[in-house]
């Protein structure tokens, strides 16, 4: 009986996988989709609809109206650590926002964010020719964000004084227009933390602006309760959401353009005049690698989305398979306890 | 000595509480708002400095009492060193050695190795599942069923559909239940705070004594 | 020569992250030198980024800027602004640290007062009328989808006109649930305890999936890098 008892049955070998195989099981499930190059395609949902529709809607008032035009301000608020989900929501969003012509305007909340923000702008907006100071601007940082969110009630330049690269806010020609809720058609959070219930708190409750949020899965479900009320006008959520926006984006894409990207990119700057992109902002020329990348870039979530499905399912059978051990080693307990077995 | 230390800290809680509270509902106030909104970065400014000293600090103490990780807080500090110079000599530059060398140090070792490090969660979660996950009580099962649907709905494809809708359903539906129960709950506890802070009845931000 | 340098900074990327993968095993000195390169850079990076974007924008050019306009009370505050932030460096001698109560009293006191009323509006105001209206203005308890249903029985239909009160009833039952959670006997909150525990377990649920989602993109992105953009460059730089 006495050795009955250390004798190990099946279900605890269920219940006691060592560490290092889950995790080694975990990297076979997410590099080989990344190996076998699997592409699958993500069905797209409402509230992500809702914020191409937005954008899209900003496009075709900017149509009607050339003089009066709408802009898009799009808080940065995320940092390093959350890159592989906000990155692909941020590139999709961005080329959305040049490829229809709409004016950004940036800004990140704390210090960390600040290189990661004007690496990947500069990047996006070198792809669509977009000029710095005329269609775009990184306003830089924007510490604590509240007193910032509340000065573009009126104007926010006196709260900035200088651009993140120290240019006169007041000679940026973007800014003469672009410095008040009244001039953004919609206000896009890209946030890896609770910064969009601040964006809520201030741009939405205090002064009526559209608010949409792409955020990273870990806070969407407390987001879906904004969502559902109408304070946020549509949400990306999560690697998933990012896939669904760059379907779209690139679908728009292919029918704005209407090129081979390659060739789009390799031609982009051959004919234009050069002193119209100053060298500090971004180099008006591309590398045959820096090419590849742009184009590996544009679907760089849906390219995460097979190894996704494999990792979802995987722990699914983890569970499942701690589940039925657990559920035996009970039975075989309470059996032994009352003698019906076993004894 | 008590009211430089606790009475006059507690007077200018009150009376910037008091504006605060003012500046946002008397739509007169919005000059001096305004004026406040862009003295206040000052002052968080340099609570930044805090964390960057303390860090500083920690590394050097701990480089004097453990000879045997000093190896580890010496490397700490010459990437320390070799950042912040780059950075502070390569943002004032266009372009140049520094300011490359100050892109390229954020963008391949900072980023990549934070971006690690936190992804280090993927595996804890997924350990964690395998091993806190057990159905007891038909509540618990009900926990599990519903993470299981939406987390097979988000990657759902072709016959797997069912559960696209299924999740949609939880996430709009009872999610937005939860939650929102949740926020109002939340919402009604900070504005509670915020009054008493302001009345000087809470008094915890000011530390002991 | 040219291949190096395309090269080099990526793969150190790389290297680096697989050095920190090197923990799921065990600790290691290998993965210990990484995480103190990071420590250092992280800091030598945030102060770079506060001299550059906190001192010089947000305290000298402002302050320079109102002097050279004539402004000096505005010029003043601004340096009473910045003496009071240098009191948090007060904070490093135990004998001194009561002095950065100051700044502290000060931004913990404007931001209470100034919060209230948003927060009134975005987690409570605006909430409570989502519980009774939908954002296109129809009501939430509208019997009118039910009608619909009894005309036209379909799933969809049914579904749709029991959302509403699901929400309403739901969103009730969590604050009755949170706000009397201590022992009760009313009736009322013991019978909607159950109940509630439903609605939050899937809501739960669903916010469990989320979150497992989130952390498996996160080791997701690093294998992208390695596994895409890092070998995308090693093949065009290698290959020409």
């Amino acid at each position: 009986m006495a050795e009955d008892k250390n004798e190990k049955k099946w279900y605890d070998y269920l219940l006691t996988i060592k560490k290092p195989l889950v995790y080694l099981g975990m990297f076979l499930v997410v590099i080989i989709p990344f190996l076998s190059r699997c592409k699958l395609k993500t069905y797209e949902t409402d509230l992500v609809k809702k914020v191409f529709t937005r954008v899209e809607k900003i496009h075709e008032y900017n149509k009607e109206h050339p003089d009066s035009k709408r802009g898009i301000l799009l808080g940065f608020d995320y940092g390093p650590s959350t890159t592989p989900e906000n990155d692909p929501m941020l590139y999709a969003v961005l080329r959305h926002a040049f490829l229809r012509d709409i004016p950004v305007v940036a800004w990140a909340p704390y210090v960390a964010y600040l290189q990661l923000a004007e690496g990947r702008i500069k990047r996006i907006a070198k792809e669509y020719k977009a000029e710095y100071g005329k269609d775009y601007v990184f306003m830089g940082l924007a510490y604590p964000p509240t007193p910032y969110m509340i000065s573009t009630g009126t104007d926010m330049r006196p709260m900035f004084n200088t651009d993140y690269y120290g240019n006169d806010v007041y000679k940026l020609p973007i800014l003469d227009r672009f410095n008040n809720y009244d001039a953004f058609g919609l206000v896009v959070t890209i946030s890896g933390t609770a910064m969009p219930e601040v964006w809520l708190r201030y741009a939405n409750s205090l002064y009526n602006q559209d608010v949409a949020v792409a955020t990273t899965a870990v806070n969407a479900a407390k987001f879906y309760a904004y969502a559902a009320s109408g304070q946020f006008t549509g949400m990306i959520a999560g690697l998933k959401g990012a896939a669904e926006y760059e379907q779209m984006v690139t679908r728009l894409e292919n029918k704005v353009i209407d090129e081979d990207i390659k060739e789009y990119l390799t031609g982009l700057y051959k004919n234009v005049d050069k002193d119209k992109y100053p060298e500090k902002y971004y180099e008006p020329e591309y590398t045959k690698s820096e090419i590849n990348t742009a184009i590996l870039r544009r679907r760089q979530a849906g390219r995460g989305m097979s190894s996704q499905f494999g990792a979802h399912v995987y722990v699914i059978i983890l569970i499942i398979i701690g589940n039925v051990g657990y559920y035996f080693k009970r039975r075989d307990e309470k059996r032994r306890k009352t003698g019906k077995w076993g004894a | 000595m008590n009211f430089w230390k606790r009475r006059l800290p507690l007077a200018l809680t009150v009376i910037y509480g008091l504006a605060g509270f003012a500046m946002q509902i008397i739509p007169a106030l919005n000059g001096y708002r305004d004026i406040q909104n862009s003295w206040m970065p000052i002052l968080f400014g340099f609570s930044i400095a805090i964390g960057v000293a303390s860090l500083t600090k920690y590394h050097f103490t701990k480089m004097r009492r453990q000879p045997e990780e000093r190896v580890y807080s010496i490397i700490t500090f010459i990437s320390l060193v070799v950042m912040a110079v780059a950075g502070l000599i390569g943002m004032s530059q266009d372009g140049g050695v520094f300011t490359k060398l100050f892109d390229n140090l954020f963008s391949y070792v900072y980023v990549p190795l934070q971006a690690t490090i936190f992804s280090l969660l993927a595996f804890y979660i997924t350990s964690a599942a395998y091993r806190a996950f057990k159905v007891s009580e038909w509540i618990s099962t009900l926990l599990l069923v519903s993470g299981f649907i939406v987390m097979l709905g988000r990657v759902a494809f072709g016959p797997l559909m069912v559960f696209g809708k299924l999740s949609e359903w939880i996430m709009a539906v009872p999610t937005v239940a939860a939650m929102r129960g949740l926020l109002i709950g939340i919402g009604l506890g900070i504005m509670a705070t915020a009054i008493k802070i302001i009345l000087g009845i809470e008094r915890s931000y000011l530390g002991g004594e | 020569m040219e291949a190096i340098s395309t090269l080099f900074w990526p793969t150190v990327a790389v290297l680096l992250t697989l050095a920190i993968y090197t923990f799921l095993w065990e600790d290691n000195p290998i993965y210990k030198v990484a995480e103190h390169i990071f420590t250092g850079v992280s800091v030598g990076y945030m102060i770079a980024q506060s001299w550059h974007n906190i001192i010089m924008p947000k305290l000298i050019v402002p302050t320079t800027n109102y002097f050279s306009n004539g402004r000096y009370l505005l010029a003043i505050y601004f340096i009473i602004g910045g003496l009071i932030g240098l009191l948090y460096l007060s904070r490093f001698s135990e004998k001194t640290s009561w002095l950065s109560r100051y700044p502290i009293a000060i931004t913990v006191g404007f931001y209470a007062g100034f919060k209230i009323v948003p927060i009134w509006m975005t987690n409570v105001s605006k909430q409570l009328n989502a519980t009774i209206q939908y954002p296109n203005g129809d009501s939430m308890l509208n019997l009118k989808m039910f009608g619909k249903f009894f005309d036209n029985p379909t799933w969809g239909n049914f579904i749709s006109a029991i959302n509403g009160p699901i929400i309403v009833i739901g969103v009730l039952l969590v604050l009755i649930y949170f706000f009397f959670s201590f022992s009760n006997d009313n009736i009322v909150v013991r019978a909607s305890r159950k109940p509630a525990l439903v609605v939050l377990m899937l809501g739960f649920g669903g916010s469990f999936g989320y979150t497992f989602m989130a952390r498996i993109s996160l080791f997701i992105g690093r294998m992208n890098y390695i596994f895409s953009d890092w070998i995308e460059i090693l093949t065009t730089t290698l290959g020409g």
